[in-house]
């Protein structure tokens, strides 16, 4: 009875032992996350949230978690992809469509969480469809283009009296449906959209200079990682010219620009670590849906309109979320 | 007794299991059944409460889930309808714009704004991805949103995924007023996920909504709303599509499977102007948790319980079988022979009445098994006097086959010695009385004769005389031996009568006394009678009787004698007393003389025949012998004899009253 007792005992122990081995075993794995991107800013910014985000839900970097990041150049972005894909990551975290093309191209078995998907993911052949992408490639769908368009009827607000509006975009063929959609909004509220290109931060100043000489009234960021991550310097080239900027995250208003509006960022790239962690986890990325965004946000920054010495129309504060004083 | 040593044997073989064991088992089963009974009636019971309880609250959750759902649609109509009031219309188209951005501004969950006027005609348009629009007048007139808000006031449109994926759902409300348009929203269902993911069920409960078809609309996993998901078939589901209650009466609470296989408590709650199901489901085993805890508790009271009765019964059952050992251990002892046993039980109940009653039978017992053996004492001594007397009589028996024998043998011998012994004592007298002649003869023919001759004649004769005397004596003892014998051998000689015992005696005194006188003149004795006058007459053979007498005192003459002459001293006196005394059925005769006592050799052979200590020639060994033959076979009496060497011989004879028969008939010569 009493040996019975025991072997009990043990078998029990054996059981209590083994949850937290089992558990240690698991945790003991270290996991690759890739990340690939054109931009380094937007990488920092990303891990910025990612990373806590990560470490909250159970994967913590320099523990059980190792990002690797590549970044470069739209069109060195395969190279890097074939690079990264040599690591084995179990996933890679790709910015921008042009990331998740190139990683679709060089490991086409890597689950890929889209962060963000700047194009119709189904049109680029990325998804089958949103609810069921069916493939490698998850991740949250920004209908970048739509966005532009929206944003330049709002920088038409600002100076109704404008008739040229400039675009300042990174790469002509890549950024082509952002300017469509923009010139084609533009078009609908009678103004003239001039697309100007930027392709490296160098080439700011003189895209300002050429935007001046143009006589624009007014300058729209396009939606592009690099331009996110060069906002304050755009900004500030943007007051230098004395043009009134929108741009592409209600987070780039407090760096300087004018009016930022865009999805939540923030709480995206905490859905982008729900992704992350679902995968890691053994979930195929086909099954998981793309999201979109659902909470956006509106920013002016006051400091600016004042530098501009602009009035910004109530119906444009009426959508403030947060107005940088 | 070895009957009960052994019955208790087979017994306790096969007593196994000891009272103490049944009485606690007895009493722990009865415990156990009561408590096993209100156990299971209380557990069936508590478990019933439980589940009710815990339905009822699951139900309560479900309506609560469904008024939050309702309140946060609600909230979105309230918001939408400060757009709807009277004065709405009369302020400009700018005006209605800056209000709708605020509402969007307010109301995260709609994306898009539209109004449309009394005719349906689209006045404005405001979106938060789409540039706005103003004027368009595109004629919305015959869509539902605006045919059913006119009617209605409020129209839910169904829900529908953007991109077939996103859940949105139409809400149009009419303005106030006649035909004064309508404003639609389009709203995004994924704020509803966040109010049903912050709806808290239990642990590691949840919540969420399917349209009435069964789609899912709002779940804490927002990509299961996102793949556009239906449950129409769920077990979970499907039930409450089929029996949806518009009001939401009753407890739909259920313990079903879930999406995932999981059994959850599940309860739903419709929101009828939606057309929505909210359900909330929690795990059956969180659910269930408290029925298990008095399942748990109940089991612990159980097992409290049983080991309460146990000990309670152990004790109790010792405390009644203690005295029952105590009654065991003394009924063994008493049947091991301790008669003395006795047991001390002060219980006050039947036990101790047992105990009681055990030990009356105990001192019984005792009693009666020592008037048992003081019975078979007194039995056996008389047993073994009787069989001594056997022995006895067979000894003489034996000893009266061996005398009748004798007797036969020397009758026969006597009766031929006593003729050649007449004629030798015969012959001797008369050659005496020849010779006597001879002398004369001699004497008077041989006067003148030589002397000398006639002297060694005389001389001759002299000696032949002397001769004959001597033959003569001898010859006269043989012959008085041969006569002994004889009438040793002759019993029941003379006839019985009555006659005066003392007589005889005193006859047989004075007889042997003179007896004694004559045969030697130097004799002398002091003689001393004491007869009972009560003896009187005594049925006997007198002349018997007197030979034994004769025999006996001059015994006693002889004894004295020889005890003077082997010096006895000066001062010894002879001295003989003879007594009779009668008794009912006896007399007796005591002789008692102080001469040279008997030794134990001699008084065990006295009564033999021809024993005797006398020199040779002086007892024929036949007179104690016949005398003994006489008392004992004659006349059916005793004859004992005290002695002590040097002191005193005493025979006493008794003899009966009335004489039985004589066993052995004397045999006649």
């Amino acid at each position: 009875m009493r040996r019975r007792d025991f072997l009990l005992l043990g078998v029990l122990a054996a059981l209590i032992n083994g949850g937290p081995w089992a558990f240690a075993q698991a945790a003991d794995r270290v996991y690759r996350v890739g990340m690939l991107s054109p931009s380094a800013g937007a990488v920092e910014d990303h891990r910025a949230i990612l990373i806590p985000e990560l470490a909250r839900l159970g994967f913590t970097e320099g523990q059980n978690l190792v990002v690797e990041v590549r970044i470069g150049r739209t069109e060195q972005l395969p190279l890097l992809a074939r690079e990264l894909a040599s690591a084995r990551p179990e996933l890679v975290i790709a910015l921008g469509a042009a990331a998740i093309r190139a990683m679709k191209e060089e490991a086409s078995a890597t689950p890929i969480v889209g962060a963000f998907i700047g194009e119709d993911p189904i049109a680029a052949g990325f998804a089958a469809s949103l609810a069921r992408p069916g493939g490698t490639i998850t991740g949250i769908v920004m209908l970048a283009p739509e966005l532009d368009a929206k944003r330049l009827q709002l920088l038409h607000e600002l100076v109704p009296g404008g008739r040229r509006i400039a675009a300042l975009a990174v790469n002509p063929k890549r950024d082509a449906p952002n300017i469509a959609a923009a010139s084609e909004a533009a078009e609908r509220a009678g103004v003239k959209l001039l697309p100007f290109y930027a392709a490296t931060q160098g080439d700011y100043r003189a895209a300002f200079a050429a935007m001046h000489s143009a006589g624009v009234d007014a300058v729209e960021i396009i939606s592009a990682p690099e331009l996110f991550a060069d906002a304050s310097m755009l900004a500030a080239l943007a007051i230098e010219a004395r043009l009134p900027t929108i741009c592409e995250w209600g987070s780039m208003a407090a760096q300087g620009c004018l009016v930022g509006y865009g999805p939540d960022r923030a709480e995206l790239l905490r859905h982008v670590a729900d992704y992350v962690v679902r995968i890691l986890r053994g979930a195929a990325p086909g099954d998981i849906p793309i999201e979109g965004p659902t909470r956006y946000e509106f920013a002016v920054n006051l400091k600016t309109a004042k530098a501009l010495d602009l009035t910004i129309p109530s119906p444009i504060l009426a959508r403030a979320d947060e107005v940088i004083q | 007794m070895s009957s009960a040593i052994a019955t208790p044997e087979p017994a306790q073989a096969r007593q196994r299991v000891g009272l103490a064991v049944k009485f606690a088992l007895a009493f722990l089963g009865l415990v156990s059944l009561v408590l096993v009974v209100n156990g299971a009636v209380n557990l069936l019971l508590s478990y019933d409460e439980a589940k009710r309880a815990a339905l009822t609250v699951q139900q309560e959750k479900a309506d609560a889930a469904a008024q939050r759902i309702n309140q946060f649609v609600s909230e979105i109509e309230s918001q939408i309808g400060w757009t709807t009031r009277t004065e709405w219309q009369r302020i400009g188209v700018e005006q209605q714009r800056y209000d709708f951005i605020r509402l969007l501004r307010q109301t995260p969950a709609i994306t898009d704004l539209q109004f449309l006027d009394g005719s349906g005609k689209e006045q404005l348009r405001v979106s938060r991805l789409e540039p706005d629009v103003i004027g368009s007048l595109k004629d919305y007139s015959a869509d539902p949103p605006f045919a059913k808000a006119m009617a209605d006031h409020i129209w839910f449109g169904p829900v529908y995924f953007r991109n077939g994926s996103e859940p949105y759902m139409t809400i149009a409300i009419a303005h106030a007023g006649h035909d004064s348009g309508v404003t639609v929203a389009e709203v995004n269902l994924e704020f509803i996920g966040e109010v049903i993911t912050a709806i808290r069920v239990g642990g590691a409960g949840y919540a969420f909504i399917v349209s009435r078809e069964g789609r899912l609309i709002a779940h804490p996993d927002k990509s299961l709303v996102l793949r556009n998901t239906d449950w129409s078939q769920q077990p979970q589901v499907a039930p409450a599509l089929s029996e949806a209650k518009p009001d939401g009466g009753g407890n739909t609470a259920a313990i079903v499977r879930d999406y995932d296989g999981k059994s959850v408590l599940s309860a739903y709650a419709p929101i009828a102007r939606l057309g929505w199901i909210v359900f909330v489901a929690l795990p059956a085993s969180e659910a269930l948790a408290p029925v298990y805890r008095s399942l748990i508790q109940t089991g612990a009271l159980l097992g409290l319980g049983l080991v309460l009765a146990g000990v309670g019964g152990t004790l109790l059952a010792r405390r009644l079988v203690v005295p029952i050992r105590r009654l065991q251990l003394g009924a063994e002892r008493l049947g091991e022979g301790d008669l003395a046993q006795r047991i001390e039980i002060k219980t006050g109940d039947e036990i101790e009445t047992l105990a009681d009653r055990f030990n009356l039978m105990a001192s019984r017992i005792q009693e009666s098994h020592e008037t048992l053996e003081a019975k078979v004492d007194g039995r056996t001594r008389e047993l073994a006097r009787s069989l001594e007397d056997l022995r006895n009589a067979q000894d003489r028996l034996i000893q009266s086959e061996k005398l009748a024998s004798l007797g036969q043998l020397t009758a026969g011998i006597a009766h031929e010695i006593k003729n050649p012994l007449n004629f030798v004592n015969n012959f001797a007298e008369l050659s005496r009385e020849l010779l006597d002649e001879l002398g004369e003869a001699v004497g008077a023919n041989g006067a003148g004769r030589d002397d000398g001759a006639s002297s060694e004649i005389a001389e001759l004769t002299a000696m032949i005389k002397s001769n004959l005397d001597k033959v003569v004596q001898h010859g006269r003892r043989a012959d008085s031996i041969v006569k002994n014998m004889l009438l040793h051998s002759r019993q029941g000689g003379g006839e019985r009568r009555s006659v005066d015992l003392n007589a005889v005696v005193e006859e047989s005194l004075n007889l042997a006394y003179h007896g004694a006188r004559a045969e030697k003149p130097d004799f002398n004795i002091t003689l001393a009678n004491d007869l009972d006058p009560a003896v009187a007459a005594v049925d006997i053979y007198p002349q018997e009787i007197t030979r034994v007498l004769l025999n006996l005192i001059s015994n006693g003459f002889y004894a004295t004698h020889r005890k003077k002459l082997d010096g006895g001293g000066a001062a010894f006196a002879p001295t003989l007393a003879v007594s009779t005394k009668a008794f009912p059925d006896r007399v007796e005769i005591r002789i008692r003389d102080n001469g040279t006592g008997l030794s134990e050799a001699v008084k065990e052979k006295m009564f033999n025949p021809f024993f005797t200590t006398k020199p040779a020639g002086e007892g024929t060994g036949l007179g104690l012998s016949l005398s003994h033959d006489i008392v004992v076979k004659q006349h059916g009496g005793r004859i004992d004899v005290e002695s002590k060497l040097g002191e005193f011989t005493q025979f006493t004879i008794a003899l009966p009253r009335v004489t039985p028969q004589p066993a052995v008939a004397g045999a006649g010569s």
